[in-house]
């Protein structure tokens, strides 16, 4: 069908232009390396972002902190619209509503603030007040408790926010620390990663459940939630329950891991680095595991908790982005082969091919990547002191408090988003083969992390700037 | 009203002249990403419709089928060109 592939090809190239606009890891691109780059032009001429990208610092009583917020008033509502108007632009070349995403994100940016400024309270980790945390469980009780209307959801972006943040995580990522960790992260991914795989995949069969159910599920388990889930219900054509059932799952124990990986890392007094990597191989979401990371980023220096706080950030994004995201194509493509030649078509038919790889990549790892190798490159020439005393304050700390922000305003969506009367039903079968994979993954993530690899993990928390 | 999305997707780059037989023309195959988002139970909780990952995958509801949009079938109905680009 000469005219068909032709058409073909034409409609893949318009459609290819069109993802730059139309898809949110393309937004979440252009926001967090605008930002990066703005940041850059600004401190090359001796300016910084640092005024805009105010964060609650550290207080004791609550005269402090609403004296805080008095002295900063300005910044916090600059803040706030420069958020407003980059969310706003993306979210309407996306097709939703801006008169419903706007006091959605008013609501979202309010609360934000205050839950960031109760984890800058001097008291707050004594409670496990970490941020994260706070707003998850905040999230979770007004979603489930309350009937919240609908027009909140339109400001409730978990991917976008926590895409845009990654990007800017890349600003305070040293490349050099990427190609050296790099490829450790990859071996440790890929280990756990297909052998969480081939559990659930072995267990859902042998339990009788069908072959895309079972890939669907052994992907959302062992590569990137319910990103994989639905990447690969896609690519192997799975039946229209067989998605929600892997979400449901996926969402039921990245909820559960958010609490047990950081709290269990903590009793073990886990280095920073070495907890991140057990919390990047085992945790099923980017999401899901940043707000562990990141709780654990808060227990630096508490109890014998050796490591820089950013360090478990880091060991979390090599392990997860770098080691099982960037991955979802190749398994999306080798299952696509298997489900269109092995599997019944039931009158449809399709056709895998390479391209699938690029076209279910996660674009926004290009952001970080880019984002790393801009800061790297100002950062050359300088020296130690120099990139402490100017580089880190004025650049790449301003970038950081921005990108704590987007990482609040994930870790709160994904609490009002997560409604568990609204998700499917799993059934018991899925649920054994999932929790058998999820068995696997925790223990071999953390004989990886802690024993195996531990030396490596272990001096990434102290190499870290 | 249109969207920004509807109008990016009706500009010349991205309105296909002549889409091909496949379920991403077709009329039972939905690949809106709010639309599915809506219909995906938990989508939008540590997920998304319109990511990359996602690509143009929709729900066939001929088959009962999540699909690539390049899956192809007997049953194919062409949808109105306007519709289409305004999904």
């Amino acid at each position: 069908m000469p005219n068909d592939a032709n058409a073909s090809s034409s409609a893949s190239r318009q459609s290819a232009w069109c993802e730059l606009f139309t898809k949110e890891d393309w937004w979440a691109v252009w926001i967090g390396l605008g930002l990066v780059i703005v940041a850059g032009v600004l401190f090359a001429n001796g300016a910084s972002l640092k005024w805009i990208a105010v964060t609650p610092q550290k207080w004791s009583t609550l005269d402090q902190a609403a004296a805080q917020f008095g002295s900063n008033a300005l910044r916090y509502f600059a803040l706030f619209a420069l958020w407003l108007v980059l969310f706003g632009i993306a979210v309407r070349a996306l097709g939703l509503r801006l008169a419903e995403f706007i006091p959605a994100f008013v609501v979202l940016f309010i609360v934000s603030a205050l839950i960031y400024t109760l984890g800058a309270w001097d008291q707050a980790s004594r409670y496990n007040l970490e941020p994260p945390l706070v707003a998850l469980v905040l999230g979770l009780l007004a979603s489930n408790l309350f009937s919240l209307p609908a027009w909140l959801q339109s400001g409730l972006r978990v991917e976008f926010y926590i895409k845009t943040g990654i990007v800017l995580l890349g600003a305070g990522f040293p490349f050099v620390l990427i190609l050296w960790a790099g490829p450790v992260a990859i071996g440790q991914a890929a280990i756990v990663s297909l052998a969480t795989f081939g559990v659930i995949y072995f267990v859902a069969v042998k339990l009788g459940l069908d072959r895309r159910l079972a890939a669907t599920l052994g992907v959302g388990g062992a590569v990137c939630g319910v990103s994989g889930a639905i990447a690969v219900a896609g690519a192997v054509g799975a039946k229209k329950e067989h998605a929600p059932i892997a979400i449901t799952l996926v969402i039921l124990w990245a909820i559960v891991m958010i609490f047990v990986l950081p709290l269990t890392s903590r009793a073990l007094g886990l280095p920073t680095g070495v907890a991140g990597a057990w919390i990047g191989t085992s945790e099923f979401a980017d999401a899901a595991g940043l707000a562990a990371a990141q709780t654990y980023s808060g227990y630096a220096g508490q109890a014998g908790i050796a490591g820089t706080p950013e360090a478990a950030v880091q060991a979390f994004t090599l392990m997860k982005v770098i080691g099982r995201d960037v991955w979802i194509g190749v398994w999306a493509l080798i299952l696509s082969i298997i489900a269109t030649t092995r599997w019944e078509n039931d009158g449809v038919t399709s056709r895998a091919d390479a391209g699938e790889i690029w076209r279910r990549f996660p674009k926004f790892v290009i952001g970080f990547l880019i984002a790393s190798v801009l800061v790297s490159l100002a950062a050359k020439g300088l020296s130690y002191d120099a990139y402490k005393k100017t580089l880190t304050p004025e650049l790449v700390a301003p970038l950081q408090g921005l990108r704590n922000w987007a990482f609040i305003f994930c870790f709160l969506s994904i609490g009002l988003t997560t409604r568990l009367r609204d998700l499917a039903t799993a059934g018991a079968r899925p649920f054994y083969a999932f929790t058998a994979g999820v068995v696997v993954n925790v223990i071999l993530g953390y004989i990886l992390s802690t024993i195996v690899f531990v030396d490596f993990w272990q001096k990434l928390g102290e190499a870290a700037p | 009203m249109t969207t920004g999305r509807a109008a990016i997707e009706a500009s010349s780059h991205c309105a296909a002249i002549e889409a091909p037989p496949r379920c991403a023309a077709c009329t039972f195959f939905c690949s809106d990403p709010q639309e599915l988002e809506s219909r995906i139970a938990g989508l939008r909780s540590f997920g998304s419709g319109f990511a990359s990952v996602r690509a143009g995958d929709g729900l066939c509801a001929k088959h009962g089928r999540y699909l690539p949009a390049s899956a192809h079938c007997a049953s194919f109905e062409r949808r109105p060109l306007l519709a289409a680009n305004t999904r």
